[in-house]
């Protein structure tokens, strides 16, 4: 597999040298290519090797902007964090001469982007502050996928009002999805759960409390279950089997805590299985920016 | 007696479970995370209540599409967080 790539590397390194263009740039994309391609555990091996030997050259921050993309495509997501860093530290400033303005913003985008799959809200936030500083009039399509992951992260976790305020400055939004949204988000604020408290009262009586949480066939099994072991209980005292009735009864103490148990649990879990549904359901409609270049295509792949 | 039943007795019944992953192993975490009173309810409301009644559509599928994800860390009253995640 590696002498393949050897070879081919090679004859289309010859190739182009026969045409007059420069190794560097045919390196560059090939490295490209594999990245457009999907071969993105090549395209950073490629991109990491173009980088070593071309670390002065006008692109090298867009390769590694692409070198990010890759890591983060393959799941790496705490390097491709990395990655990203050390390239704002390293082009930061240079945007206020007219270079890399919009790669600075993308690259803080897309650390956004990487910050809410996995879930890291703290950090969210703390780059979503330095990139409203470092992007004064970034391009719309950022501006809105940074609006749409700010809701989106609120949603996840179940802030309402918070997930309400972010709504209400995310003017990118399409009209439709802020209203579809702002309904959903009130119906969630307005709903009240169960009372789990309730639940286990009324699981003194076995089955009420998972038919108040809307499970009638376990109540029902919850039930019979111990109405025959109460009754075993019952019927081994009567008949002069103390031990017997002894073992049974604490069996039955067994099924009944266990029954108060899943009655509870039951109304808990209903009320997070609603909010869970409804909350997946509002993160369809926001659309979360892709892992991948945006508004630099004329840039890094050419007109 | 877990190991016992896991080696000697459940090989030879075949899997019964509905639920991933099976009762014996859940009760072997549920043990080790929050103590034999608390594994033992869990276990007794799963076997009894839960695994053949119609709250068992509630739980997502397996890949293969034949058991049911019941996970330790996803049981509502022992963990509420890891509900949500």
């Amino acid at each position: 597999m590696i002498l393949k790539r050897l070879l081919v590397s090679l004859l289309l390194q010859s190739f182009l040298l026969s045409t007059n263009l420069s190794l560097a740039q045919s390196e560059r994309g090939f490295a490209i290519s594999l990245y457009r391609a999907g071969e993105y555990e090549s395209s950073i091996v490629e991109l990491q090797r173009w980088i070593y030997f071309n670390q002065d050259a006008p692109f090298a921050p867009y390769a590694r902007y692409l070198l990010a993309l890759s890591q983060g495509r393959m799941g790496k997501y705490a390097k491709a964090a990395s990655t990203l860093h050390g390239l704002i530290d390293s082009i930061s400033g240079q945007e206020r001469d007219g270079y890399y303005g919009e790669l600075i913003c993308e690259s803080h985008l897309q650390l956004l982007n990487l910050h809410f799959r996995e879930r890291r809200f703290r950090d969210f936030e703390i780059e979503n502050d330095r990139f409203a500083a470092a992007c004064s009039d970034p391009d719309p399509r950022l501006s809105a996928g940074a609006q749409s992951m700010a809701v989106a992260i609120h949603v996840y976790d179940r802030n309402w009002d918070e997930a309400l305020k972010a709504l209400g400055t995310a003017n990118l939004l399409d009209r439709e999805t802020s209203e579809t949204l702002e309904r959903g988000i009130n119906e969630m604020n307005q709903h009240s759960p169960k009372s789990p408290v309730l639940g286990g009262m009324l699981a003194i009586i076995p089955g009420l409390g998972h038919l108040y949480a809307g499970r009638g066939v376990d109540g029902l099994r919850s039930f019979l279950i111990n109405a025959a072991g109460i009754g075993l209980t019952v019927f081994c005292f009567v008949m002069g089997m103390p031990v017997f009735g002894v073992l049974f009864g604490v069996i039955e103490t067994a099924l009944y805590l266990s029954n108060i148990y899943g009655g509870v649990n039951a109304v808990m879990q209903q009320n997070a299985r609603f909010i869970v549904e409804r909350r997946d359901e509002l993160l369809k409609i926001l659309t979360v920016p892709p892992l991948d270049v945006i508004t630099l295509r004329e840039e890094l792949y050419g007109p | 007696m877990l190991s016992f039943y896991q080696q000697k007795v459940s090989v030879h019944g075949g899997a019964r479970c509905r639920f991933y992953p099976t009762c014996s192993a859940f009760y072997r975490e549920a043990l080790d995370r929050h103590g034999a009173f608390w594994a033992t309810l869990m276990l007794l409301d799963r076997m009894l209540y839960r695994e053949h009644g119609w709250s068992l559509e509630e739980y997502p599928v397996r890949e293969d599409g034949e058991l049911h994800v019941d996970p330790v860390y996803k049981n509502y009253i022992m963990n509420r967080e890891g509900y949500y995640r």
